[in-house]
This record gives C-alpha cells, structure tokens and sequence, in this order.
C-alpha cells in the first residue's frame, strides 16, 4: 500500500465528456484500472488520465463512492465466486447511494465494470436483484419498462416450462 | 421517479450479458425464472443459469441455482426436524426435461435434499407412497416420458412405469437424474421414509449409461449395499464421493488404484463395522485425496436399521489405535476425522496441527 506521509497526493481524471475531475489518488485507486494505469504510468506523473467511457455526472457518483470506501480493505481474489452468492444485504451507506433513477444506476453499474470497482459492482448489481426479487414477468416488466415480446404461446409453454422452479 | 423519455434512455436490457449475469448471482431460481419469463433477451440470458445447477433447498422450500459441493456438515448427526420442511417437485421437473431435451442436457448439477424427518407428517403429500390422488402429471406427460429415447435403455420396464403412474417420488426422482446427459454432481438424500435407493444405484453403475462417466461428485444420502458401494467407487472420473454402507462387510475397495476412482480427491464414508485394513486400503489407492471423513456406528449384529434405536458395539480402542497409527503417514496430509454416528464416543481429529487432538473413551447410552 502506499507509504503516504506528506500531503495526498491527487490525479486528475478526464471524463468522456472533457471535465477534469480532481482527486485524491488514494480514492481513485478503489479503481483497479486506475491504479494500474497509474502505476504504469510511473510514480510522479501529473498528466491527466482519459476516462473515455465514464462522462462527469456519473464519475463524480463513483468518487463520492470511492471516497466513502477509501479505507475499506482490498477484495480478496477467491471470494469471487462463493461469498458474494444470495446475500442481497447492502449497507445502509450503500443503499441510500444507491437511491437514484435506473438511468443512473445502470450507468454506475458500468462504469464500475469498467473501472474495476469490484465492491461498488456488487453493491450495484445487488440493487438491481433486490428490484427483481419476488416479482412476477409481468411486475419486472413494469418495473424496467420492458416490452413482452413473447407470442402467447410462447409465453404459455415458458410458464409450464419454468412451473417446477416456482414456489408451490 | 422519471419514466422513459423521448430520448434513448439507458434501460436493463441495453447492459452487456456479462451484466445480467452478475444480476442473477443474487437471485433465487424461482427469481431467475420470472426474469426468463418476461421478454425474449432475458429468457436467453438466463437460460443456461436456470438449467446448470438446480439444488433443492428442503428448508426453505424452493430451488437455489448453486451449492455447496464441499462435504456436508456432519448434517447426519445434526440435521432437525423441520416442520415446514418440504420436498422437491421433480415430477413437474421431469415433465419439463422429458420434453425438452436441450435444457436437460444443460443440467450439470442436481441436488435434492428432501427433509430428513423422524416421522412422516400424516398429511404430507409427499410423504405417502404415491396414489393416483397425489399424481399431478397428466397421461400426456406419462406418455412423453415413456416414449422418450433417453429411457430406452431401461429393463423391466413395467415396474418403472407402474410407479412412474402412481407417482413414486423414488422413481421420479431417478427418471429425472436419467433424463441429464451432461450430469457431473449429484447429491440426493432423505427423500422419502420409504425411500429404496438400491434399484437407484444399480442404474447408476450400469455399464450401459455412458453419461454417469462424466460424474465427478456423488452424495447419496441413504445407506447403500457393499456391493454398490464397490461398483460405485470405480466411476473413472469420480472426485468427491459422499456415501453411507450398510452391512459394509461386503463393501470391496478396489485394491489396485487403476481400478478405483484414481481422481478422488474427497471422500466421507459412512460404515457399519470398523475393519482395520480399510482405511489404509482406501489411503494407499487414492493418490489425489485431500479429505477424509470416516464414521462408523458399529450396530447390534443383526439390527441394520437406521433409526433411533441402534447400539454401539463394544470397540476395541487398542486395535483402533493401531489401525490409526499404520496409516499415520497418510492422515497427516489429511483433515480426517473420525467419529461415531449416534453419539460422540470417539473423535478422532487429526488436524492441521498433524497431531492427534482428541481420543475420549466411548460412552455407551446406558438406556440402550
């Protein structure tokens, strides 16, 4: 980890849409892929790093998330498949984040895919599961404004198809 | 909250799968199902999650889309009596599989734990042998199962379909497994009090089902005969094998290790008669394994039932302690433990520490 004594150091970020966005690097590194360029790029560059696919609104959403979680440990690498499996329990920090449209939700969701902001992924999907669960096609459907594309048949021959997945 | 504007607003379905996956980690299989059922691109995306792995959760009553295929815990001593406990519906999952073909062989995975229960609640209906009452495919859907070509191979084919008529969970269950050609892990247990498992496991070891050679982990969670148990030991490309042997005295393990299962990296036997050249038999063959367990309950000669009511034999705790101390070398690179079904009377755990840890005289219930 970085052996900071002096003042933080900061970066700067270049969003999609040419706002440059100054932070801290300690809290731009919860970026995987940050922190990696930045390592690449050498101790003390100042350049400013493109984030093509990320614009402003939603950069600054994800540092107000990296600087809440500065100092939260690194994820360990095994506990992918396994510990992150049905729990849905977000924190109550992370769920008043989380309180925003579906326009912004899916674009935090990924952004933090492509930044690599595994825990902020998580966090992301798991609000999106939490929407889903226990509702019915047809409340999903309302609820993410899809349109059924099924004929009726179709539909009909899913729904026996699925019966035994159901709860009885 | 705003609702779609004019403009192309960001919505679930425009995420990359890589995404919607990530979704379905969290849900439930009854929750990936609704998702499957709601429009066309997500039945594609969850398709292959709904199908892969699908694990009965008796507890609580539903399906889950993972497990754990790590050895149970010790649930054979523990495990309660839980009233709102149910069983798996497998005959409406085999209604599915026996028409469509394509989902059955993306089944990897099946476990179904039906609850472990001491005494059939009288008005189970899963717990009565099937009537015709408690049928809930129709004669269509008996039909499309005996006609299915995956059954073909099946002898005595009137007995299967007689009980397949009157809903023998049993059965069913066994149609089910048979009807997944690409199965790897299976775990199947307390499923029903009356619950015969042999004819299962015949099936199972027949040479002729080329599909079981994919098998890599078995749970089986009622006893079994020696005989099966030898059979079973010697699928190719078994790695983990969970099962329980009644009247072990004919329970062969293959001596030489091209024989028995040489992938075998995790084994929890249950056995009735402590044979002193067993363990290290099982330990000399087994080149890959990690993980032992090794209980035995060394019943009244004579009683075989698996109830409440069985005894512990006298042990002789020298002659164990020998037979442990020639395979110290093994145990030391395993987490094995030892121990007694009913009670805990001897527990042997050879730990990390590679040391023993515990070795306590038995207890014998003096009610018994």
């Amino acid at each position: 980890m970085a052996t900071s004594t002096e003042a933080p150091k900061t970066v700067t970020l270049t969003t999609s849409d040419n706002a440059d966005i100054q932070v801290e690097r300690e809290v731009a590194e919860r970026s995987i892929l940050i922190k990696n360029l930045l390592e690449d790029l050498g101790g003390d560059s100042n350049e400013a790093i493109p984030i093509p696919n990320v614009n402003e609104a939603v950069m600054k959403k994800v540092l107000e998330w990296c600087e809440q979680h500065r100092k939260d440990p690194p994820a360990s690498q095994d506990d992918d498949s396994d510990s992150r499996k049905k729990s849905t329990d977000i924190d109550e920090w992370d769920q008043k984040f989380m309180q925003v449209d579906q326009e912004m939700l899916f674009e935090i969701i990924l952004a933090a895919n492509y930044l690599d902001i595994k825990a902020l992924l998580d966090v992301g999907c798991k609000t999106v599961a939490n929407m889903i669960k226990g509702k019915s096609p047809d409340e999903i459907r309302k609820t993410f404004n899809i349109q059924n594309d099924f004929t009726p048949e179709e539909e009909d021959q899913i729904r026996r198809e699925n019966e035994w997945a159901e709860d009885r | 909250m705003q609702q779609s504007e004019s403009r192309t607003a960001r919505g679930i379905l425009s995420l990359p799968n890589e995404i919607l996956h990530r979704f379905l980690d969290s849900l439930d299989t009854k929750d990936v199902a609704s998702l499957s059922a709601s429009c066309r691109r997500l039945h594609h995306v969850t398709q292959s999650r709904l199908y892969k792995c699908i694990a009965w959760n008796a507890d609580e009553g539903g399906f889950s889309n993972t497990v754990s295929w790590d050895l149970a815990d010790t649930d054979f001593i523990t495990r309660e009596t839980e009233e709102k406990a149910k069983n798996p519906p497998v005959d409406i999952l085999l209604r599915t599989l026996a028409r469509n073909a394509d989902l059955a062989s993306r089944i990897q995975e099946l476990s179904f734990q039906g609850p472990r229960k001491l005494q059939p609640p009288p008005d189970s209906l899963w717990n009565l042998k099937g009537t015709s009452d408690n049928r809930r495919l129709t004669n269509e859907d008996i039909e499309k199962i005996k006609q299915s070509s995956r059954l073909g191979i099946f002898q005595e084919k009137e007995a299967r379909w007689t009980a397949l008529e009157n809903g023998d969970r049993a059965e069913i269950t066994l149609l089910a497994v048979l009807f997944c050609p690409n199965l790897r892990r299976l775990r199947i247990s307390y499923l029903s009090d009356d619950y015969k498992i042999g004819p299962f496991v015949s099936t199972l070891i027949d040479p002729e089902l080329a599909p079981f050679l994919h098998m890599e982990y078995l749970h089986l969670g009622e006893l079994i005969s020696g005989q099966h148990a030898s059979r079973l030991v010697q699928l190719p490309n078994l790695k983990g094998l969970e099962i329980g042997i009644e009247s072990s005295q004919d329970f062969i393990w293959p001596a030489l290790p091209p024989s028995c299962a040489p992938h075998l990296t995790t084994l929890d036997l249950f056995v009735d008669h402590w044979e002193p050249g067993m363990l290290s038999n099982i330990l000399s063959t087994t080149p890959c394994l990690k993980e032992l367990r090794y209980h035995f309950a060394p019943w009244v000669d004579g009683e075989q039932s698996y109830g409440p009511r069985h005894r512990l034999l006298y042990l002789d705790l020298r002659a164990f302690h020998l037979a442990l101390q020639s395979v110290k070398g093994h145990l030391e690179k395993l987490g094995m433990h030892v121990f007694f079904c009913n009670k805990t009377a001897v527990d042997v755990g050879w730990g990390t520490s590679g040391a023993w840890t515990t070795l306590l005289a038995p207890s014998v219930p003096s009610q018994l």
